[in-house]
């Protein structure tokens, strides 16, 4: 019997160790972050993993204050907690952003926020960085913008 | 188009259709108390009387229900529906695909009786999307949902495999990337989104089982507000995201529908009106996906009219899951029911209203009429068939339509297509 590769235990792992992950494709060379076991472009199932450079570009970013007519965003983070990494949840905002390596995804964005949300929209696409972010009893990865390269 | 799909291998119909009121059971006098199965079976029974059949003419069940595993204290589920309608010992299954889920049930009716395994499969959707059982305690008695109960906070951005990666673009990415391609400034596309909704609720009004039966320029005047721009753009609308308006998000509600879908030769065999299932078509995309509904929507469209070989200019009438608001906007652009980049002046003059050029959801969709998540679909549906018999109450369309598009979308990720035919 093929015996499988823990992808999702391997991938928190990794955050663990400090490596943000992906797997690369050894038949077509394409990226998937985060890793899955099939390529989305050849179908191929011999993935390699590499650690991303974590270097992205944002390419939108959205000011989403409620999830529905009747139950906020605001009130949902308030059962979690709220914050990143010491980060608050009021600092970021939802974004597509596309990694150096390829991928595109729907994430959030931190340093963004209802201050200067217009003005980087303006100047989109925008450089950010994946970072790892301490959660209650595990890492994950989030993205951040810090600012223009002077 | 990624697949190929083909012709069913007989043809199938729609026999009969059941709905209940969209509301809120912990608030509506006469329907505080009810439970799920009781939901389903209402739908159920209303759908097989429309139909003219029992219970044991029906040879399979299909039960669709999103927060299942949250808001019932049901273990598996489907089965309980089962003896709730007469169907002990049949063939049943339990299915989930978001808010689809409803669209996604008729479809595997359609799918079930196509093959020729069943003559007749009862599909029903049931949600009860705003209260939540009380451990420990009869199925009648519930309590509110909260953010507790939704146990969506996580989601936000550490679910990584299970959900998506944090990003909630959907509500925006549409309309922001929609007004830059069309040349649109931020108020006319404020003043699209603002008519949309304005249509929505007069689509309600007058519909019994709407959740909102009132239109919102009567709402505004009760609020000593005449004139409609202002109050739309007014502390009692605020925007909820940089396009979206408060009256512009689905309101979740609770209710129930189902639909009797036949053979061929078991429709022709009843009293009402067969309506056909042309084709459906589905696509499936995660929702970390950027443009997730678009892309998904698209495929789903364009697969439905390689198959029935209809176009946009063949459409009577188009019914969309709009939980937000865009998405009718989205749907009748790619359906080409409106004309690609000029849509949003199709809104703006009022097309998309009962009394429009070209309507759309004629129940007033989940911003109005409301949304019971699995059985929205079902609702729609319900909503297509009575139209095209003529038999809607209080709001029925002055020529009943003849071809109708039906789009369903849920979950963030999962869009079907499916053509009903008079």
């Amino acid at each position: 019997m093929k015996k499988y590769e823990l992808f999702v235990k391997k991938w928190y792992e990794n955050l663990e160790e400090g490596k943000i992950t992906a797997v690369k494709c050894n038949e077509c060379g394409t990226v998937e972050f985060p890793p899955v076991y099939v390529c989305r472009d050849c179908s191929g199932t011999d993935m390699e993993w590499i650690e991303i450079s974590g270097n992205a570009k944002i390419l939108d970013i959205m000011d989403v204050k409620y999830m529905s007519s009747s139950i906020s965003v605001s009130e949902m983070q308030g059962s979690t907690g709220g914050t990143s990494n010491g980060v608050s949840k009021e600092d970021s905002r939802p974004a597509v952003i596309q990694l150096e390596e390829g991928p595109m995804l729907n994430t959030r964005i931190y340093g963004v926020n209802s201050t200067n949300k217009e003005e980087l929209w303006e100047k989109l696409p925008l450089d950010c960085k994946a970072f790892i972010v301490q959660k209650d009893g595990f890492k994950t990865v989030g993205f951040m913008y810090e600012g223009e390269e002077e | 188009m990624y697949s190929k799909v083909g012709n069913y291998q007989r043809k199938v119909y729609i026999a009969g259709v059941g709905c209940t009121r969209f509301c809120d059971i912990l608030d509506t006098p006469g329907v505080t108390g009810v439970t799920e199965g009781e939901l389903f079976a209402q739908a159920a029974i209303d759908a097989m009387e429309d139909a003219g059949i029992k219970a044991k003419d029906i040879n399979a069940l299909i039960h669709g229900q999103l927060w299942s595993a949250i808001e019932s204290d049901y273990l598996t589920c489907g089965a309980q529906m089962n003896k709730w309608v007469g169907m002990n010992g049949k063939p049943s299954m339990h299915h989930d695909e978001g808010c689809a889920t409803g669209y996604v049930s008729v479809e595997l009716a359609a799918q079930m009786v196509a093959s020729g395994k069943y003559d007749i499969v009862l599909a029903g959707g049931v949600e009860c999307a705003n209260s939540h059982p009380i451990e420990g305690k009869p199925a009648h008695m519930r309590r509110p949902m909260g953010a507790d109960a939704m146990a969506m906070g996580p989601m936000l951005d550490e679910n990584v495999y299970t959900r998506h990666f944090g990003g909630r673009m959907g509500m925006d990415a549409f309309p922001s990337q929609y007004r830059l391609r069309n040349g649109l400034s931020i108020e006319e596309m404020d003043d699209t989104l603002n008519a949309i909704q304005i249509a929505a609720r007069r689509n309600s009004a007058g519909n019994p089982r709407a959740y909102f039966q009132e239109d919102l320029e009567t709402f505004a005047k009760k609020l000593g507000m005449s004139d409609m721009n202002k109050f739309m753009k007014s502390v009692f609308n605020p925007k909820v995201s940089e396009y979206i308006r408060k009256f512009g998000m689905e309101l979740r509600t609770e209710g129930a529908a189902a639909a009797i879908v036949c053979s061929e030769e078991v429709a022709k065999s009843l009293k009402k009106m067969p309506i056909e299932i042309l084709a459906c078509t589905g696509a499936t995309a995660e929702m970390g996906t950027p443009n997730v509904e678009e892309i998904t929507t698209k495929e789903a469209i364009e697969e439905l009219y390689a198959i029935t070989g209809l176009c946009g200019d063949d459409i009577d009438l188009l019914m969309t899951n709009d939980f937000r608001i865009p998405s009718q906007l989205l749907t009748a652009e790619i359906a080409g029911y409106y004309p690609e980049g000029e849509g949003w002046k199709c809104f703006l003059n009022g097309d998309s209203a009962y009394d429009g050029r070209k309507p759309i959801n004629i129940n007033g969709g989940r911003c109005a009429f409301g949304h019971a998540y699995a059985a929205s679909g079902l609702a729609d549906v319900f909503e297509t068939v009575k139209q095209m018999r003529g038999e809607s109450e209080g709001h029925q369309l002055p020529v009943p339509p003849k071809t109708v598009l039906v789009r369903g979308f849920g979950g963030g990720q999962n869009a079907t297509a499916m053509i009903l035919k008079a």
